[in-house]
């Protein structure tokens, strides 16, 4: 594909009508809860969209942020998004390996300095000099550093990247950080969720492709529009919250009727995502949905939150925004319950959890 | 064994329909729309998927609505099926993937549903094929 090639030009290659499109967009939109009659106006614009330049590095992280985005359904905006960009370097994906991969990322750095779209996945070890996550030889500072500097704008995928995710968790043996703690000369768009969910990175590549800019952001660097509620907001379970029927353990007749999970450890309360509404596999259900609580993967710092399945109490971390408010405005019985919680444990900022079944058990007996 | 469709999962919202009212809410935005467009021609949409309706409130609104004059299906990579309510220049329009996934749902205020016209874009591909 030519370099200055437009969107509209690879959708009448590939016999994708206008009208396809216009659907695209308008699922797309309604997705991102923006104003549907924006919607035209939004696919003429996507449609003369250039190329844009992505690198996409790899660092202290398991894949499945690019296992999540590449598993979107066919044909979809998502598809069409991810064909449409230009790779120019994701070690996973791409076909170059050795020296030649490294070249590409250092040709298409220069091609196109001050244009390209970096994205990273996975936290960056800094203990040590960096020395526990090297690529080529080089460490994962040293190429973030390296990369960021001709970047416009950078795209932390999953939690790990955003926020420190799973190496980051107590103790940190590597050190691990996140983007944000180590650049701040560039705008940098937060995708959080362990991993996100696939439409969400998508969703914000169309964004920027569409009208050139980032979204908005909340306080945590997460585009508004996918991020700006809580799971407990939109989910499906909250009239029991709300009426005080809550499940107590994972086989009572709570759970086999479907009531809330909150006394099961559901972090719902304060988990900023939109698992609930833009839901997983084809949008077949949400954790939730299987009889779950949600664990807040979306949410900083998450792995130290206290146990997974501890009823939410108080803010264990920084949750900022109004989800603290509602949780402490909550329901009575919620309330109740949480001061109960708050009550029989220590402050569980300070403590360590190991979760294993044993663990489980414990708590289920408590 | 016991089958996952066999345990009984109550997610009725029970009690809060009436509060809720959504049906209302939505015929008022539709007033305000077709108020819009017989002053000014502008069209508009509201985007159901994304309001929170339950099943009730949902059945309720397409009671409310009725059936029109025109029914269409676009077939645009899954399934698009577009009717008139019997309101006049009031269209449900359920946009599905090919897995039959809804994509997204509205209601579209205007002579005729924006999906159902050709872009020219299009057109000009047509008139090169000739
Ligand atoms: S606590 Fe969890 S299960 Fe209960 S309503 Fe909130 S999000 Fe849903």
């Amino acid at each position: 594909m030519a370099e200055n090639d437009n969107l509209g030009n690879l959708l009448a290659r590939r016999g994708i009508s206008r009208r396809t499109f216009l659907k695209f967009c308008t699922a797309l939109a309604s997705s991102m809860a923006l104003s549907p009659s924006m919607v035209p106006a939004m696919a003429e614009s996507l449609a003369k969209a250039k190329r844009q330049s992505v690198i996409w590095l790899s660092f202290q992280e398991c894949t499945g942020c690019t296992e999540s985005l590449t598993r979107s359904s066919q044909p979809s905006i998502e598809s069409l998004i991810f064909d449409f960009i230009s790779l120019d370097y994701h070690h996973t994906l791409q076909a170059a390996s050795g020296f030649q991969a490294e070249e590409a990322r250092e040709q298409a750095m220069a091609e196109h300095k001050g244009k390209y779209l970096l994205i990273v996945d996975g936290s960056i070890p800094v203990a040590e000099n960096g020395v526990y996550s090297t690529i080529a030889g080089m460490t994962n500072l040293q190429m973030l550093e390296d990369a960021a500097k001709g970047a416009m704008a950078i795209v932390a995928v999953g939690t790990c990247a955003a926020y420190g995710g799973l190496p980051k968790a107590r103790p940190n043996p590597t050190g691990a950080v996140s983007v944000t703690d180590l650049i701040d000369d560039k705008p940098i768009i937060n995708i959080p969720g362990c991993p996100p969910i696939g439409e969400v990175i998508t969703g914000v590549l169309a964004h920027f492709l569409t009208f050139g800019a980032i979204p908005e952001l909340d306080t945590v660097g997460r585009p508004k529009a996918f991020y700006g509620e809580t799971i407990h907001d939109r989910c499906y379970r909250r009239t029991f919250y709300d009426q005080g029927l809550f499940a107590e353990t994972f086989d009572d007749e709570g759970a086999r009727k479907g009531w809330c999970l909150y006394k099961l450890g559901c972090k719902g309360p304060v988990t900023y995502n939109s698992c609930a509404t833009t839901k997983w596999n084809q949008e077949t259900s949400f954790p939730i949905e299987s009889g779950h609580g949600c664990i807040g993967c979306s949410q900083p710092d998450f792995w130290d939150m206290g146990g997974i399945y501890e009823a939410v109490s108080e803010p264990l971390t920084d949750l900022r925004g109004p989800a603290v408010t509602a949780v402490v405005a909550g329901a009575a019985a919620g309330v109740a319950v949480a001061a109960m919680n708050k009550q029989s444990k220590q402050s569980a900022k300070d403590r360590h959890f190991k979760v294993s079944s044993e663990t489980l058990d414990e708590e289920l007996k408590k | 064994m016991t089958r996952l469709q066999d345990i009984p999962v109550n997610t009725e919202i029970t009690g809060l329909d009436a509060e809720c009212n959504m049906v209302d809410a939505v015929l008022h935005e539709l007033k305000q729309l077709l108020d819009a467009y017989l002053s000014s021609g502008e069209t508009g949409v509201i985007d159901i998927k994304s309001m929170p309706l339950s099943a009730t409130d949902y059945d309720s609104l397409k009671q409310r609505l009725g059936n029109g004059e025109i029914s269409a299906t676009a077939s645009l990579a899954g399934d698009t099926e577009i009717y008139e309510t019997a309101l006049s220049g009031v269209w449900w329009v359920v946009h599905r993937n090919i897995d039959d996934r809804v994509l997204a749902e509205q209601l579209e205020v205007g002579r005729i549903p924006a999906i159902l016209c050709a872009h020219d874009d299009d057109i000009r591909v047509a008139r090169e094929r000739l």
